[in-house]
């Protein structure tokens, strides 16, 4: 990757945007009230739920739900939960998700897309990937499939958004610097992925 | 136990590659999954929006767990069927995925709840909805209301930006019935964090905060993606 690219200091880092006096207005003022709200519409909502936010002047506003897992931020999520995740999902189906403690382990992750070139729009599939497993020998780097299929033991694309190269170090320079010494590795026709994940 | 991951994208590779880890599970089937799911669960040929295959193919495996990950069986009630057949079901039932499935729900629920989102407007037809454009101030932001594949949204710089979206929505209907309706919403500035929660319906437990690059260039340049790249700290 390009060096000089990671700024030497964190203009603003993630965890200093979502603070924890941020934590505790989102807890009391929207997440508790929504799944209070769908209760009482008879809608109980169990499984999980995505709130996008915006942090503006006036404190934090709900932009949109989604009912499920987002994609990608999940790649970036479950790499840091240390409990066994089929726990959980037993707890949410029992409704006794107040009896187990849940577990996340404070490095940081990154993932970075390497999509087909000419995505969002026209794009061809069918290429060869190389380098995913040259990639993944490292073991703070594992390489999330989104568009592909696999014959006889090789990699072909197969969408427009084609691998989530993810990368987990204790510190968020690290990540991205191993992510994208990850995506170094990894080759396919007309690939294209952003120079700039992580820096906001 | 036998568990089910429905999906195909990086979200399900990175479900089943955490959910191998169980001690508890000894097979993981993903229907469809992908090219890297293949490599360490047993990928099978169920589409992810086919509910009765779905069903059918669980009760066939007698599986233990199925977790529902897309957006589309949601909405579409794959949770409310397995459960009907007896199978455990992880995922919102129908009418609690609407919080996604519908814009107006969700906006109409934050409004009579109290909490806090941007100021908006629902439009059933698109004469009101450019009429109400008119006197507005831009940018804003104008949404349909169903699921669009993450493209239903779209920032009008000016007037006849606004109104060109809600034409290609209601008129044209780019995004068929999900363009029903419109929610024309206020242009919030700030910036976006993700936060991804656990929850039974009554105690909610949240994750770890992210945010994502939806842009396809660097700078956040180009058009509106699925997501480039997210990071978490």
């Amino acid at each position: 990757m390009t060096k000089g690219l990671i700024p030497e200091v964190w203009e603003r880092s993630p965890s200093r945007i979502y603070t924890e006096e941020i934590d505790k207005y989102c807890m009391e003022k929207i997440y508790k009230p929504t799944i209070e709200a769908m209760e009482k519409e008879g809608r109980k909502f169990k499984g999980v739920l995505y709130f996008g936010l915006i942090i503006t002047k006036d404190g934090p506003k709900v932009l949109e739900y989604n009912a499920r897992f987002g994609d990608p931020e999940t790649q970036v999520v479950l790499p840091r939960l240390n409990t066994d995740i089929i726990d959980i999902f037993d707890a949410i189906i029992d409704e006794r998700l107040d009896e187990i403690e849940i577990s996340w382990n404070d490095n940081a992750c990154v993932c970075v897309i390497m999509a087909s070139g000419g995505y969002p729009k026209e794009y061809k599939t069918g290429y060869e990937i190389s380098g995913i497993e040259d990639a993944e020998r490292d073991a703070n780097i594992v390489v999330f499939h989104a568009g592909t299929k696999r014959e006889d033991g090789k990699y072909y694309t197969a969408g427009g958004r084609v691998l989530g190269v993810t990368a987990m170090e204790s510190n968020l320079d690290q990540a991205i610097k191993k992510a994208y010494e990850g995506v170094g590795k990894i080759k396919f026709q007309d690939m294209h992925y952003r120079k700039d994940i992580g820096i906001k | 136990m036998k568990v089910l991951v429905v999906g195909s994208g990086g979200r399900e590779h990175t479900l089943v590659w955490k959910i191998v880890q169980s001690p508890k599970v000894e097979k993981v089937y993903c229907a469809p999954g992908n090219g890297g799911i293949s490599a360490i669960a047993e990928c099978v040929p169920v589409k992810a929006m086919d509910i009765d295959g779905i069903v059918n193919f669980s009760k066939e495996k007698e599986i233990d767990m199925v977790v529902v990950a897309p957006d589309d069986p949601l909405a579409a009630g794959m949770v409310d069927a397995l459960e009907e057949a007896g199978i455990r079901a992880f995922g919102p039932r129908k009418a609690a995925a609407t919080i996604e499935s519908s814009k107006a729900f969700a906006k109409n629920l934050m409004k009579k709840y109290n909490i806090p989102t941007a100021s908006y407007e629902v439009f059933e037809n698109s004469t009101d909805a450019i009429s109400y454009l008119q006197n507005q101030q831009y940018p804003l932001v104008v949404k349909a209301d169903g699921l669009a594949l993450g493209k239903g949204v779209i920032i009008a710089q000016n007037f006849d930006e606004a109104k060109q979206a809600v034409e290609s929505i209601m008129e044209d209907k780019v995004f068929g019935e999900a363009g029903s309706k419109v929610v024309i919403e206020e242009f919030l500035v700030g910036q976006e964090v993700s936060m991804l929660a656990f929850t039974d319906g009554k105690t909610i437990k949240t994750m770890v905060s992210s945010q994502d690059h939806k842009r396809a260039l660097d700078n956040d340049q180009g058009l509106n993606t699925g997501g480039m790249g997210t990071f978490s700290k």
